[in-house]
């Protein structure tokens, strides 16, 4: 068997709460600014959630898309948007921007040897407001775009078409660790040589269609004040705040990236997944299921505990899910030097199927600009998170070596491993 | 009948983004049952979801109008008009209606029919070339038809010049001109494909593919060139079907500019063949 490539980070896009551009994102992870704010969705009285990490500069204000307003650098066709939902007009924005930054020709774009990995819960919205038609008007009346503009596979639809996609390409669905996974199958097509490139895309609307179920299991925040949560790891901890937005990570085969010169943000050195094998929804207590997820990075990595610098926890501020993390991260990192722990997820909200690309994509930042991201509103940290470095206040340590993990319902784990790129 | 306030918001939501002129329209034909204000919705649908490339604009279309070359409309656009139609002048399409529908005279007859509920007139039957290559014996690379629609009396073909055809390199050198020979050839061969497909029927009579035989054609003449690129229309209507003799008058046109035309052109059929060409050029037309 050839020797496995290795596969690199050339390119990145962000729609996200916290900026619609690298250079916003940065900042404000840096600065730690949240992306959360009252969501006028939410106004109404009997809903009892307020806060969602927003999504600026976009509007929905009906399922038309002729209604609908985004920035005014993108250009889309008529064709390109009547397919669309709000996740795959973020991840199309996203995905230009990831295009330019890894300096990629349309040639490069558009060939068999570039796939596309996504993952997107689809658009519950557009599937209600096509349902409710279909109900309620006769079935002739369903709008001729009712499925690839909601199942979740819209976002893989959508993007093969508008980006010319003639490689590989699916759509990944595990719940919130959807686009880790999507990260991780794209690295292993890279490092099988099955691929030269590999678009990964996680993408979520905004909307209370995609948000608000979450308040049937309780699962999400009632604080009304965006400094206070969430807040990861804290005892006040009330739930997660939903965000939706599109992330985009360029992988690519490291020879490859090489001789055509592309700039390299980072390496992604493995990944590993593993499942709970427990509950519908609730996380195993001790973690289990991402203590071998993360035991496979490393041996995949091959990594030690003792050089991981820092972990992007999945950690969404729900009370169960943060102590499972917690236990999981003592039992992997037992007896060595624990790794820094943060969740960005303070401060951009959760963003389900769209977190694990989002924060894959952070870490590349974080290693490749020398910062290790804050984690957000702690003012009393549970002392279940005890022994834990979790990352309170900006520190000047800058990680080489990052994981980030991604946990879903069913108890689905994933952890991926990336280091700083450094041998130019 | 007035409608209700609800059919009324219904009706305009169906109309987003039409104009007035559209609206109104609509509300003539559910109040009034106006039918002539049938055009004016549809084409106001149809301006609506028209993307801005399209090759045609509206206000320059006539009857004769495809709706997806011309008019720029894929299949989806297609879908979201007719259901907006559906929705706006309440009536049901059906799959197979749709299929007949290639022209803006197509769809504007056929909704007449329907809301009448006259016998709709059937729309020429269509045909792909790879259909004309079943029918006809002439087969590629002699097959100068790409899509052809036959009416009672009456075939129209369409044949784009490729440039790549076998015969325009040395016709001429250097200058590739699709030769007056295949012109005539190629409205030969639409009129044998109505021959092939109506004339049985019409005679009662059985017409084997290799039966039917060019005999004779009469004020023939070639007014324009044409080149790689052009699309060749050809109109054949029948003058008279007698056994075992059609006779048509054909034009050929590009763009709608002349390109040639024959007077009369005489098709004979049948495993006897001896139409004597006295008969079947000078015998009595009624």
């Amino acid at each position: 068997m050839p020797p496995m490539k290795r596969a690199v980070v050339t390119g990145l896009g962000f729609i996200t709460s916290i900026g619609n551009s690298r250079e916003e994102v940065l900042r404000n992870l840096r600065d730690c600014r949240t992306g959360v704010e009252l969501f006028p969705e939410f106004a109404g009285a009997d809903v009892p959630v307020k806060l969602a990490g927003t999504v600026k500069g976009f509007g929905f204000p009906t399922a038309q898309f002729e209604d609908w307003s985004y920035p005014a650098d993108y250009q889309l066709t008529r064709e390109q948007l009547r397919p669309m939902a709000p996740n795959s007009l973020y991840a199309f924005c996203a995905m230009q921007q990831a295009v330019r930054a890894a300096q990629l020709a349309p040639d490069l774009v558009s060939s068999p040897r570039t796939g596309l990995m996504c993952a997107s819960g689809g658009s519950m919205r557009m599937a209600y407001e096509n349902l409710h038609a279909m109900v309620t008007r006769g079935v002739s009346r369903c709008p001729p775009m009712a499925i690839v503009n909601s199942i979740p596979g819209s976002l893989y639809i959508n993007l093969v078409a508008c980006f010319k996609i003639k490689g590989g390409s699916l759509g990944c669905s595990s719940a919130c660790s959807s686009s880790a996974h999507a990260l991780g199958l794209a690295t292993d097509l890279i490092r099988q040589g099955r691929q030269n490139i590999v678009f990964v895309v996680g993408a979520e609307d905004c909307n209370k269609f995609t948000i608000l179920p979450f308040a049937g299991i309780r699962a999400l925040s009632v604080q009304t004040d965006p400094k206070k949560s969430p807040c990861a790891f804290d005892i006040k901890r009330d739930g997660f705040v939903g965000t939706g937005g599109a992330c985009v990570l360029v992988v690519e085969d490291l020879d490859h990236a090489r001789r055509r010169g592309a700039p390299i943000c980072a390496e992604v050195l493995g990944w590993g997944q593993a499942s709970d094998g427990y509950n519908v929804i609730a996380p195993e207590p001790n973690g289990e299921g991402l203590v071998r997820a993360m035991r496979e990075s490393l041996l995949d990595s091959r990594v030690k505990p003792g050089n991981v610098d820092y972990i992007n926890a999945h950690a969404t501020s729900t009370s169960a899910g943060d102590v499972a993390e917690c236990r999981a991260i003592r039992q992997v990192f037992a007896g060595g030097r624990m790794p820094f722990v943060s969740s960005t997820k303070s401060l951009t909200g959760h963003g389900l199927s769209l977190a694990g690309a989002m924060e894959a994509a952070f870490c590349c930042l974080a290693l490749q600009e020398r910062f290790t991201p804050v984690s957000a509103h702690i003012t009393e940290l549970d002392p279940e998170c005890a022994g834990i470095p979790i990352v309170t206040q900006p520190i000047p340590e800058t990680p080489r070596t990052a994981l980030s993990n991604s946990s879903g319902f069913g108890g689905t784990n994933v952890c991926l491993a990336l280091r700083r790129w450094e041998n130019g | 009948m007035a409608l209700t306030e609800k059919e009324l918001a219904d009706l305009k939501e169906g109309l987003r983004r039409c104009s007035t002129e559209t609206i109104e329209a609509a509300i003539r034909f559910r109040e009034k049952g106006d039918l002539t204000a049938v055009p004016t919705v549809v084409y106001g649908l149809i301006e609506r979801y028209q993307p801005s490339t399209a090759r045609l604009s509206l206000k320059d279309a006539s009857e004769a109008t495809r709706l997806v070359d011309d008019l720029g409309l894929d299949s989806l656009t297609l879908l979201e008009i007719v259901v907006s139609i559906e929705e706006v002048l309440g009536l049901h399409i059906k799959n197979e209606e749709l299929r007949e529908i290639r022209t803006l005279g197509n769809l504007n007859q056929f909704l007449h029919a329907k809301i009448t509920g006259a016998q709709a007139v059937p729309a020429a039957k269509q045909y792909s070339r790879e259909h004309i290559a079943l029918v006809l014996p002439q087969q590629p690379p002699f097959l100068f038809l790409d899509t052809a629609e036959l009416g009672d009396e009456t075939v129209r073909a369409e044949y784009q010049i490729k440039g790549s055809e076998f015969f325009l390199s040395g016709h001429f050198k250097d200058e590739p001109i699709f030769p007056a020979s295949v012109l005539f050839e190629a409205m030969g061969q639409a009129a044998c494909l109505w021959v092939l497909e109506k004339a049985p029927r019409l005679l009662s009579k059985e017409i084997k593919p290799n039966h039917v035989f060019f005999a004779s054609l009469d004020g023939a003449h070639v007014y324009r060139k044409t080149r790689p690129g052009q699309r060749l229309t050809f109109e054949g209507k029948l003058v008279k079907l007698r056994d075992p003799v059609a006779i048509f008058s054909c034009t050929a046109s590009s763009n709608g500019a002349r390109v040639a035309v024959i007077d009369r052109l005489v098709l004979a059929f049948g495993e006897q063949l001896e139409p004597g060409p006295s008969s079947a050029s000078n015998g009595p037309d009624a």
